[in-house]
């Protein structure tokens, strides 16, 4: 097992434990009545968690962060724009939505990982700059030529002028018309009894990693108990809430959180299949080649193929989770709502822990829940600390950026660390301690 | 029957020669070495062997290659694999980041089916089987009597054991016929050495043919059956090791004329010392310095040789404060300060990189730029005051490049030519008239004549000659032993980062072998 140090820890984690001090820092100062918190939190939790799912890949493959997501989401918007324009509502409205999204953001992310395997290296700043361009494009097509040259059937989709599409598309009123809340509405749940259902998953997840650990190491990975004992615990927790008087009022009053059981239950669907992807040949080309794409080739995969298919995976998955956050939010800003998801899914992955090249499923969700969390609650402590609510807005912005800037600085920092000490130890690599504990860097 | 049999092979690149019908071969069960010197051919021959596309794109080789008796047309890697023919590579093929049986297996893996792959019928969306590629590695791991973990991150691992996860992974492969070990020992320590040479004859027991590059004499005689010497491009023999000993291995993979220009002046023994180096470390990338002391003489030319990743090269980019240096230099008296390259060049030390393209020249700036820049930064010369502005005096630098054109015959159409488009020869005069500029009391030249014609070769050789009669001090490091032996007054050998000794120009060819192959001290016992 991997020698504990708490420097190491606390080094690996800054940028995490930054946040979840800030966090922590912001709810105790905005004393925001929890279940309004908690509520809030569920539908942004909701929202985002598809979209920075969708980054994972490109990561793992050596691809960095993929703010390319934009260009998923605006094919997600396209097919929201068409099904709004036909009039398609409900669930089969939304299922056409993705439906109809598939086929151009996998056009789409064909063309950016071809793209990406042209600029091999700069493929962060090229996805970021293509994300500008591609929102050119968008601004021709949807204030240009939509009306004029494309026809739009639904006129009150339209600017009174006659040509473009309005700044915002009202996507239904949550009872039937339009996509809005077709999804959330199948199932909710009030909140005590959903997190027991999703926590006593969870441990049986982990009570199942912890058997089948035998079978793959020859002995049980008991560091698999801890996630298994703290997972039961909370269905314990969640269960007593549920069912009993325990807890104090203001506590209980959580249980008028409704959980929309449907969507929750496609993002942990979507965790598990990054999860499944990563397991199989195609993940591990995947990761072979993000390590080292002279020995992956070497080795007979082939580079430019696996990258490509990780950035089509990446904006399909970008494409269906940005549908997903239309669904929930009811309202479609045309011609900004796809802009900044990049930017927030990217920030949210990396205050998970994630880094330019190593990224998880539970980073991705730790990260969407410290990032929103702290992003609903910095107006309420800016209105606490400054009594003005707009500081606490322009925090929003500090805590996105400096989220991306803090994290790749550290990232650069410890590379450049590390190969600073690797370059001063005197004899160079040889010099390896002819007798180490080989069992010290055991996974 | 041989497994590997190449016959009659030869290649040239672009009109040179190479290769000149070189035979060689291997039986079932053998180790094989095959000796030479850089620029021997061993690698060509391997290029050939493998199919890589180097070979492909310039118009092929002539001969045949056969395994099993089979003749065969190798024309890629992978084609190469599947004959069963594997490579351990001198720089390793492994992920650092992946465990050691996710290296074995590296898209080699072993999967089990799932519902989607079931479905989909796409081998690439089946599940890895980490339990059984854990127990592949583990096998392979298990033939080569290594004990690590195979979770084991390679990334923590000795060098050693990387070695070791290399042949596991070939030995994995099923049908390996012919294993290529590409210098392993030279990255390792002598114990290490020794565990990879008794893996090597565990597998030869198996009935795999080995073929064993090295340039250590002591290794091709403690585990080789057979050896096969390459020079220049040519094969010099075949031998059974019992018939042969370490002191023809190293005449043979040396030998060859040596002119020796005439010198006007030879150096006394007993010269002043103009800088004296004491336990220099240098960490250089692939020419690391392990701690070389020696003493330079006023006046003398000094080679510095030895084969190449042993550390020659190392030694003069140390003492420009090219690389990270630690040891301590004293220069005319004084106490040089390490790792800071202005200083060296204020102290009146001059050099011409090994890496003419990379440092040695700025490749988008003109003739006359490149000659006079070093000098505007260190000494402040070709410039002028205006007001407060200080500007390059052009007319000067003029005169001075037009002056170091004709004196280094730098062939060319004007002093304000881009220096990229000249040829390598030229540009290496570029780089020497830019040391001269500076009036150095010592230059360092590294590989002056590497990439370029015999002609310009003659002419930088006497210039440097002519700057030595002058009365300046000249360390020539090269690659290449009997240029260092036709002008040197003495030349260091260089081994491993170290000093192994320090030669005359007209010592003998196994001299100069066997202190290129490390085993000098060992045969002679330290004699001088």
């Amino acid at each position: 097992m991997r020698n504990f140090s708490l420097k190491r820890f606390f080094i690996d984690n800054i940028v995490t434990i930054i946040f979840l001090t800030l966090t922590i820092a912001g709810i105790l100062i905005a004393q925001q009545p929890i279940h309004i918190l908690v509520n809030d939190i569920v539908r942004r939790f909701a929202r985002n968690t598809f979209l920075v799912l969708a980054l994972i890949i490109p990561v793992l493959a050596g691809m960095g962060l993929n703010f390319g997501i934009v260009v998923g989401a605006m094919a997600a918007q396209a097919a929201v724009i068409f099904v709004a324009d036909m009039g398609w509502n409900g669930l089969f409205g939304l299922s056409m939505a993705i439906l109809i999204s598939i086929p151009i953001s996998i056009i789409l992310g064909w063309m950016i990982g071809k793209l990406l395997n042209k600029t091999r290296g700069l493929e962060m700043i090229t996805s970021l700059l293509l994300s500008l361009f591609a929102q050119g494009v968008w601004l021709l097509i949807y204030l240009a030529l939509m009306g004029r040259f494309i026809p739009i059937r639904t006129k009150e989709l339209l600017i009174p002028g006659g040509i473009g599409i309005r700044n915002t598309v009202n996507l239904g009123d949550g009872m039937g018309t339009g996509i809005k809340y077709s999804l959330a509405n199948l199932s909710q749940m009030p909140f005590f009894l959903a997190m027991t259902v999703f926590l006593g998953i969870l441990s049986l997840i982990y009570l199942v990693r912890y058997l089948r650990s035998k079978q793959i190491k020859g002995q049980r990975d008991k560091w698999l108990l801890i996630p298994l004992a703290v997972s039961l615990l909370g269905t314990l927790i969640m269960f007593l809430g549920h069912s009993t008087m325990l807890y104090p009022a203001s506590i209980l009053r959580l249980n008028e959180v409704d959980i929309p059981m449907v969507t929750y239950g496609l993002i942990i669907l979507v965790g598990l299949f990054v999860n499944w992807l990563i397991n199989t040949k195609l993940g591990q080309d995947f990761r072979s080649v993000g390590q080292s794409q002279s020995i992956a080739a070497v080795s007979g995969i082939n580079v430019d193929r696996t990258r490509i298919i990780a950035m089509i995976t990446s904006t399909v998955m970008a494409a269906m989770g940005h549908i997903f956050l239309l669904e929930n939010l009811g309202v479609l800003n045309t011609y900004g709502s796809h802009v900044s998801i990049g930017l927030y899914s990217v920030a949210a992955l990396l205050v998970g822990g994630a880094t330019v090249n190593r990224a998880t499923v539970g980073q991705a969700f730790l990260g969407v829940l410290l990032f929103h969390t702290l992003f609903y609650i910095a107006p309420f402590a800016g209105k606490v600390l400054l009594n003005d609510a707009q500081n606490g807005e322009y925090f929003r912005n500090i805590v996105a950026y400096g989220a991306i800037g803090l994290s790749l600085v550290l990232y650069a920092w410890k590379q450049a660390n590390h190969a600073h000490n690797k370059a001063m130890r005197p004899e160079g690599d040889d010099a390896a301690p002819a007798t180490i504990d080989l069992s010290a860097d055991t996974e | 029957m041989n497994v590997l049999e190449m016959k009659d092979i030869s290649k040239d690149y672009f009109g040179n020669r190479v290769l000149k019908n070189v035979n060689l071969s291997v039986k079932p069960g053998e180790i094989h070495a095959l000796l030479g010197e850089n620029g021997a051919g061993k690698s060509t021959l391997m290029n050939i062997l493998f199919g890589m596309s180097v070979i492909q794109t310039t118009g092929g080789f002539e001969g045949e290659v056969s395994i099993n008796g089979q003749p065969t047309n190798i024309v890629s890697p992978h084609q190469a694999m599947d004959e069963g023919i594997g490579m351990v590579h001198q720089e390793f093929m492994l992920i650092p980041g992946f465990t050691i049986s996710e290296n074995v297996k590296l898209n080699r893996e072993l999967t089990k089916h799932n519902l989607v792959s079931a479905v989909t019928r796409n081998p690439r969306m089946e599940t890895i089987d980490i339990a059984r590629n854990a127990k592949d590695a583990r096998a392979a791991l298990d033939k080569l009597d290594i004990g690590i973990d195979e979770y084991t991150r390679v990334s923590g691992l000795p060098v050693g054991y990387m070695q070791f996860v290399e042949i596991a992974r070939e030995i994995d492969k099923t049908g390996l016929k012919v294993l290529v070990f590409d210098e392993p020992t030279a990255v390792l320590t002598e114990s290490e050495a020794l565990n990879l040479m008794d893996a090597m004859k565990k597998l030869a027991n198996e009935g795999i043919g080995i073929l064993f590059i090295t340039h250590r004499l002591d290794e091709v005689i403690y585990c080789a059956d057979r050896v096969t010497i390459l020079r220049d491009g040519e094969w010099v023999a075949t031998k059974e090791t019992d018939d042969t000993n370490v002191v023809e291995l190293a005449e043979l993979m040396v030998g060859r004329k040596v002119e020796i220009l005439p010198k006007d002046k030879k150096v006394a023994e007993d010269a002043d010392i103009i800088m004296s180096i004491s336990d220099l470390h240098v960490n250089m990338p692939g020419e690391t310095v392990k701690g070389v002391d020696l003493e330079i003489r006023k006046g003398e030319i000094l080679g510095i040789g030895g084969l190449a990743g042993q550390g020659k090269i190392g030694i003069a980019n140390g003492i420009m404060g090219l690389y990270p240096t630690t040891g301590s230099i004293t220069y005319k008296g004084k106490t040089l300060k390490l790792n800071d390259t202005k200083s060296t060049l204020d102290s009146g030390i001059a050099f011409v990189s090994e890496d003419r393209r990379g440092i040695g020249l700025l490749l988008d700036s003109s003739i006359e730029d490149n000659i006079a820049i070093t000098s505007m930064q260190v000494k402040g010369q070709f410039l002028k005051k205006a007001g407060p502005f200080t500007l390059r005096d052009k007319e000067a630098i003029r005169e001075h490049a037009n002056q170091m054109i004709e004196e280094f015959d730098i062939r060319c159409l004007g002093p304000n030519q881009f220096s990229k488009r000249l040829s390598g020869g030229n540009q290496q005069k570029v780089c020497l008239a830019r040391a001269v500029t500076l009036a150095p009391d010592l230059l360092l030249v590294s590989e002056p004549t590497r990439g370029i014609d015999i002609g310009a070769k003659k002419l930088v050789l006497d210039n440097l000659i002519k700057l030595n009669e002058e009365g300046m001090t000249i360390i020539m490091t090269s690659s290449e032993l009997a240029e260092l032996r036709s002008i040197s007054d003495r030349i260091v050998i260089v081994n491993e980062g170290k000093v192994e000794g320090i030669l005359h120009p007209e010592d003998s060819d196994a001299d100069f072998g066997l202190m290129m192959a490390g085993t000098y001290n060992k045969v002679r016992g330290g004699a001088k």
